[in-house]
């Protein structure tokens, strides 16, 4: 049970996150909430956007502030499993030799899989068990990750030759998908002005602790969401669904699989955390339309004729919201 | 002041239900009320028969339709959860009451749920903003409310369509006592002196006016409005049986009609057989001018309709065949009495003092028998002076069955019935006595022509219209006024009523045998028949 003080306690430390985040990061205000939802979801997400928007160094900056163990894994397309979760190695010790098992760059806190397309499904499937299940499986022993846990990937959505896209299967399992714009001018000002004068750019100091985080996981799932807004999400899921009779006529035009329940539990536990980091302690409907696409983009499956004709799944998502009823 | 979250909840729900059952019940208000009306519209004018009370019907109808529209929907479980979401979408207040609810549905404390219960507490002070009276509440019990007025508005309005209406009871009433039946007295008693004195070969009333309850009643609407009883004769019976015949024969006719798949081949030839003879029969009717169709012709109708498997063609020509029998049977039983009496006549020429030296039983009993037109004509005084005697009293008798008949009494307060008016007048009208003279119709005279010859007569109506003085003036020339008289014309209306009962009584005092009893009876039944009408 969260008291009164924990309650006070996590959301002023993700304030101050939030906060020094902002300090690092020129605008993205959207991109880095959604980083914060996965992590106080115990979720992953996948960053789309071309090269050099800041991904990666959101990513630093964010396991900076929390002061946690960060990893980055560039992705290639010659990367090997063992590459990723580590392997068996022989090691001497006092005359006698043995297996140690080495840690691979996933065995840590804020894990930054950069470009995970490039890898081949065989690698990109070794971070299944570790999203997931929070473990690592290596020969016969499993060996368990250290929370706070989240996995931040990166994808190009140019420079699609020689690329693996993920497969549904890997991708269900990321909580949110967030796009990184382009800055606008004035943030792209402010950016030249951080990165070229002075003392260059300084990642922030720690602003929230592990504990904080744990204690503000608690108090996410202890924030309510009422009978109707839960009902108001099951039926937006149903309506990705090309099959069901609440979906659009455009869902039923161009997508062959809709959300899986899976999407239903993001769009929850991300409103919830929406809500919580808005200040708000019960879910609002502007919590999960805040987190409806986030949510939901990367779960549609278009089918051929929405591939051919080039359709977004955000435009799709977008009916799906104004079409719904909400109660 | 604790905030008290669960009387919150029994406030939002009893409103809910309330306004949930108000605003189905209004509609169905709306919609019974409009229906109400619109039948009452219907009935008021299509249907005039229809009683008074029968308007009450259809808006306590819907009424009754309102109120259980709004117990189902107050009963009907309520999705509390949807409420909420609702109530906070109108109040604005993010998902709070629903999500404090959810929280007090887990039963869980902390510091959420009181974080949670002050803003509540603080959004919900006016609540019942954020559920307002249903869109359109007040219109609808308005517009309902007005419509069950005015269907039921319908049964006091003074519309010419109800004035109507109030006649019927009184015509149902007349047709239930056939011991008092009314025949139109257009003819004025003078006229009908005149017509005796003039035309005296012709058959005459046996009984003076009096004695057949003949009263005046000028100011009686219904007498001249409503055409009387025994105008509704043969002819209205052929022309009933004709319109029938008439709609069979259209079916005959348009092979589309849906009655026709109904109809079997030898159905449709009888009606099409029908309703050829029926314009036959008429029209031989209207060439020898006769009134009333023979028991031949009548016998034929009824095999026919009965061919056809229409129960009211049956039933109609029924009707007509005993009309025409009852008919022909008082001409038979009157001309056996005319014979009788022309031989009594004779015999007592032969007999001479014989008759005179006889006791009063004596002359009594051989007054009908003997058929001596002095007795006869004494008989009739004195049944005359008794039925006057009688009048009187039969005038309090029947005020008290008035009374006790409140239905008859109630139906038109502001106009006393046809009953009421001539009852009235027997009493207070002691002169009308001498209209009965004129009436009074001498046996003898009626020999001099010979009872074999069947009396041409005219039935005319004339459109009642109204003269200067806001009198009815009508035109009715009945049976017992020849066609060869002069025609009697009347500007009062009057109206004659018979009474069986009293004539029969009378007729019994006077000893006359039962033969003559029963001629005399079948005399005036024939007369006075309502379908069979003179």
């Amino acid at each position: 049970m969260i008291s009164e003080k924990d309650l006070e306690v996590a959301s002023a430390a993700f304030q101050r996150l939030q906060t020094s985040i902002s300090e690092v990061i020129v605008g993205q205000t959207e991109v880095v909430r959604y980083a914060l939802i996965a992590l106080l979801c115990k979720g992953n997400i996948l960053f789309e956007g071309v090269p050099g928007l800041g991904k990666t160094l959101l990513v630093r900056t964010l396991a900076s502030a929390l002061g946690l163990k960060f990893s980055r894994i560039q992705f290639t397309p010659d990367l090997m499993p063992a590459d990723i979760v580590g392997t068996d190695i022989i090691t001497e010790e006092e005359g006698h030799r043995q297996f140690t098992f080495a840690a691979g760059p996933v065995f840590a806190n804020v894990v930054l899989a950069d470009e995970v397309n490039r890898a081949t499904p065989k690698t990109q499937s070794a971070l299944l068990e570790a999203m997931e299940e929070r473990t690592v499986t290596v020969g016969p022993s499993t060996y368990t990750l250290e929370e706070p846990y989240i996995v931040l990937a990166t994808q190009n959505p140019i420079e699609m030759e020689g690329t693996y896209p993920l497969p549904e299967a890997q991708v269900d399992r990321f909580l949110l998908k967030a796009k990184v714009t382009f800055p606008s001018l004035e943030e792209l000002v402010a950016i030249t002005e951080r990165n070229t004068e002075g003392a260059g750019l300084q990642l922030p100091e720690q602003t929230a602790s592990a504990s904080d985080i744990l204690t503000a996981r608690e108090i996410v799932r202890e924030i309510p969401i009422a009978a109707g807004l839960r009902e108001y999400i099951a039926r937006l899921v149903l309506a990705t669904h090309p099959e069901n009779d609440l979906a659009p006529a455009q869902i039923k035009e161009y997508v062959e699989y809709g959300g899986s329940p899976r999407a239903a539990l993001a769009l929850v536990m991300g409103a919830k955390a929406h809500a919580f980091l808005c200040g708000e302690i019960n879910v609002r409907r502007e919590d999960i339309e805040a987190v409806f696409q986030p949510a939901l983009t990367h779960r549609l499956v278009m089918n051929f004729r929405g591939e051919a004709e080039g359709i977004s799944a955000d435009t799709l998502l977008e009916e799906v919201w104004k079409k719904t009823p909400t109660n | 002041m604790r905030f008290d979250f669960s009387r919150l909840l029994k406030d939002i729900a009893s409103r809910y239900r309330r306004f949930r059952g108000l605003s189905l019940a209004s509609r169905v208000l709306v919609y019974g009320g409009g229906l109400a009306l619109a039948l009452g519209i219907i009935v008021r004018l299509l249907l005039p028969k229809v009683p008074l009370w029968a308007f009450s019907i259809a808006p306590f109808a819907a009424l009754l339709a309102s109120g259980i529209a709004f117990l189902v929907r107050w009963r009907q479980s309520l999705n509390l959860p949807t409420v909420l979401i609702r109530l906070d979408d109108a109040l604005d207040t993010k998902a709070r009451i629903s999500s404090l609810y959810e929280v007090r549905e887990r039963a869980e404390g902390g510091p959420i749920r009181d974080r949670l219960e002050a803003l509540v507490a603080q959004a919900t002070t006016n609540w019942e903003d954020g559920m307002p009276r249903p869109r359109g509440l007040s219109a609808y019990t308005w517009i309902g409310g007005l419509m069950i007025l005015l269907s039921a508005s319908l049964v006091i309005l003074p519309l010419p369509a109800l004035r109507t209406r109030a006649e019927a009871p009184l015509a149902q009433s007349s047709n239930i006592d056939r011991s008092s039946t009314t025949i139109p007295s257009a003819i004025g008693q003078e006229d009908l002196e005149t017509a005796s004195e003039t035309e005296s070969g012709n058959p005459a009333p046996l009984l003076p006016a009096d004695e057949l309850n003949i009263v005046d009643d000028p100011g009686s609407e219904t007498s001249n409005i409503s055409p009387p009883e025994d105008d509704l004769n043969l002819n209205s019976v052929m022309q009933d049986l004709q319109e029938v015949g008439g709609s069979s024969s259209s079916l005959v006719r348009n092979p589309e009609g849906e009655g026709l798949s109904e109809l079997s081949e030898a159905q449709q030839q009888a009606l099409q057989t029908l309703t050829e003879m029926v314009e036959e029969i008429l029209e031989q009717m209207r060439s020898e001018g006769r009134s009333s169709m023979s028991s031949n012709e009548a016998e034929a109708l009824q095999s026919l309709a009965a061919e056809t498997g229409d129960p009211d063609l049956e039933d109609l020509t029924d009707e007509l065949a005993n009309d025409s029998e009852a008919r022909e049977d008082a001409e038979d039983a009157l001309q056996d009495l005319l014979n009788e009496i022309e031989e009594g006549e004779n015999s007592g020429d032969d007999s001479g003092e014989t008759m005179e030296g006889q006791s009063e039983a004596e002359q009594q009993d051989s007054t009908a028998v003997q058929g001596d037109e002095e007795a006869a004509e004494r008989f009739l005084e004195r049944t005359a002076q008794e039925l006057e005697q009688q009048g009187a009293e039969d005038v309090e008798l029947e005020g008290e069955q008035e009374q006790a008949n409140p239905q008859s009494a109630s139906s038109n307060p502001d106009e006393p019935s046809t009953e009421e008016t001539s009852l009235t007048q027997v009493g207070e009208n002691p002169e009308d006595d001498t209209m009965s003279g004129g009436a009074e119709g001498t046996p003898g005279e009626d020999t001099e022509t010979g009872p074999e010859e069947e009396p041409q007569f005219v039935r005319e109506e004339a459109p009642a219209t109204i003269g200067a003085e806001g009198e009815f003036v009508n035109e009715f020339v009945t049976k017992g006024v020849p066609i060869e008289t002069e025609r009697a014309t009347t500007g009062s209306g009057q109206m004659h009523r018979v009474d069986y009962a009293r004539i029969d009584s009378i007729l019994r005092q006077r000893g006359l045998p039962d033969e003559a009893l029963d001629a005399v009876k079948r005399y005036f039944e024939a007369i006075s028949q309502p379908e069979g009408g003179s």
